[in-house]
């Protein structure tokens, strides 16, 4: 930008200029358009302050915070608070989320340079096959058990790199909605899976995954909503084999036990011999003892 | 400045050299061990700019979960384009990692700001009712735009700050130290958060010295 005192210095040039990298005459310049100009003089008042190299406890206890929403928002779960001082807990969770980063670039790389997925469905299936985030069941999900573990809960998938990715496939809601959904960021997917449930085209697997959303999102009114998109799934595709385990889990999730004993045999009807059947048994035999 | 103070570990003996691992990063995208170290140096410095970025621009004290969710913005910014942004870091000191990372978390906290300036701009709208009978009272609508207090006081300060450099016998240095002035007396920065930057070149008392020489000339 140009005014009466010149050319609008660059960030870089803000920071060379406090690094003291910059050429005498250059400086001499700088300095002239600083004492002029307010609003360069402003941003490099910002970058002095967010330079400053010491961290206040109030700004150690919200280091704390964002590390701790930033393990959630990544399912790394935090190590159990200590008694020990805010920076200690602040790096342990920067521990668990390198591993979270690491695997996150890896699988980046690997979807860019390897598989090399050309849509964003393709990388929302990849990111399917990794892992099962929950109990409910996506659309077009393969099976895998539900892993249970102490520590690391999941394989540690990090799927902020791949937010880019997606953006340059040109995602549309739904598959935003799926992609958001496969890291458990409910605020995130469900705005997306509303809209796409709106969209006159929405298919039975939109419902499904909508419905999968608010039954995992754990809201209490929310849950409720997840029955009327399974069944809206259903009504689309009657056959549609993961609405029907939702609803029977969703029954299950509820305490219908009659009603979930009722659809899980529903479900062993038309699917008696694959893996999902295999654990829709082991359900059902667990409500009937 | 706060007590109690604490300050972030920076570099391990027999790490890689900071600016060296920026751009390592920026070329080798396949090597896990590489990454692993950015994160373990840099991810707590990522973390901390966007706050203090967020905290500056919105005036707001709960920025966790904005920081979180810019927090990967800042890694999607770094690594997007084949990282282009981690190739063209040319620094060559610990001080212009941080300074880089700074700069790019600030512009992922601009670009975020500009967007919720924009979205609210768009959203206040003034029942027309209300704009009429404001208009026939004679009064000002309550959202209308106020006086920039912070403007008046930089038109007043210009003059003086023409005198300052004007009348300064260290006439080499007299731009750098109307800065110094300005930067403690307008912008609020304590002397030691002056010196704590080499390119001013001076200690916390080399800036105490000035600012008391300036503030007396303009008193006399």
């Amino acid at each position: 930008m140009k005014d009466g005192h010149g050319q609008c210095l660059t960030d870089e040039t803000l920071t060379e200029y406090l690094e003291g990298n910059l050429e005498p005459a250059f400086k001499a310049a700088s300095e002239s358009h600083l004492v002029a100009c307010e609003r360069c003089r402003d941003q490099l008042v910002v970058f002095m302050r967010l330079l400053r190299e010491e961290v206040t406890p109030e700004e150690a206890g919200m280091l704390q915070s964002i590390s701790t929403e930033w393990d959630q928002q990544h399912s790394i779960p935090m190590t159990p608070p200590r008694r020990s001082s805010s920076y200690r807990r602040y790096f342990v969770g920067l521990v668990a989320a390198v591993a979270a980063l690491v695997a996150g670039v890896s699988l980046w790389i690997g979807i860019n340079h390897s598989a090399e997925p050309k849509s964003a469905l393709e990388v929302n299936q990849l990111l399917l096959d990794q892992n099962r985030p929950f109990e409910a069941r996506m659309a077009g999900q393969p099976h895998q058990p539900m892993l249970r573990l102490r520590g690391v809960e999941e394989p540690g998938v990090s799927y902020d790199l791949l937010a880019g990715q997606m953006t340059q496939f040109g995602a549309d809601n739904y598959e935003m909605g799926r992609f958001y959904l496969l890291q458990k960021n409910f605020a995130k997917a469900i705005p997306f899976l509303e809209t796409a449930a709106r969209e006159a085209t929405a298919g039975a697997a939109v419902h499904n995954d909508l419905g999968v959303a608010y039954l995992e999102a754990g809201n209490s009114s929310q849950v409720a909503m997840a029955e009327q998109e399974f069944r809206s799934a259903l009504q689309q595709n009657k056959a549609f084999a993961a609405a029907a385990f939702n609803l029977a889990l969703f029954f299950e999730r509820t305490n219908a036990t009659a009603q979930a004993e009722a659809q899980w045999k529903q479900y062993l009807a038309f699917d008696a011999e694959s893996d999902w059947a295999r654990e829709a048994r082991e359900r059902l035999r667990g409500l009937s003892r | 400045m706060p007590g109690n103070l604490q300050k972030f570990r920076w570099k391990k003996s027999g790490e890689m050299f900071g600016p060296d691992l920026v751009r390592e990063c920026g070329e080798r995208f396949t090597d896990r061990e590489l990454w692993h170290q950015f994160q373990e140096r840099f991810q707590g410095l990522i973390f901390m700019y966007v706050m203090r970025s967020l905290r500056a621009r919105f005036a707001q004290q709960d920025v966790t979960g904005s920081a979180s969710d810019l927090a990967q913005e800042v890694y999607v910014k770094l690594v997007q384009h084949d990282g282009r942004v981690l190739r063209s870091f040319k620094g060559a000191s610990d001080f212009s990692v941080r300074a880089f990372l700074a700069r790019v978390s600030d512009s992922v906290v601009r670009d975020h700001h500009r967007s919720v300036t924009t979205e609210k701009r768009s959203a206040q709208v003034i029942p027309i009712d209300q704009a009429k009978a404001a208009e026939a009272s004679g009064k000002k609508l309550s959202d209308a735009p106020k006086v920039d207090v912070s403007q008046l006081g930089s038109v007043l300060s210009l003059i003086d700050i023409e005198r300052i450099i004007e009348g300064d016998p260290d006439k080499k240095n007299a731009r750098r130290n109307a800065l110094i002035f300005q930067l403690h007396y307008i912008n609020g920065l304590e002397s030691g958060e002056i010196a704590a930057f080499p390119g001013f070149g001076l200690t916390t008392s080399g800036v105490q010295t000035i600012l008391a020489r300036l503030k007396k000339r303009l008193q006399g």
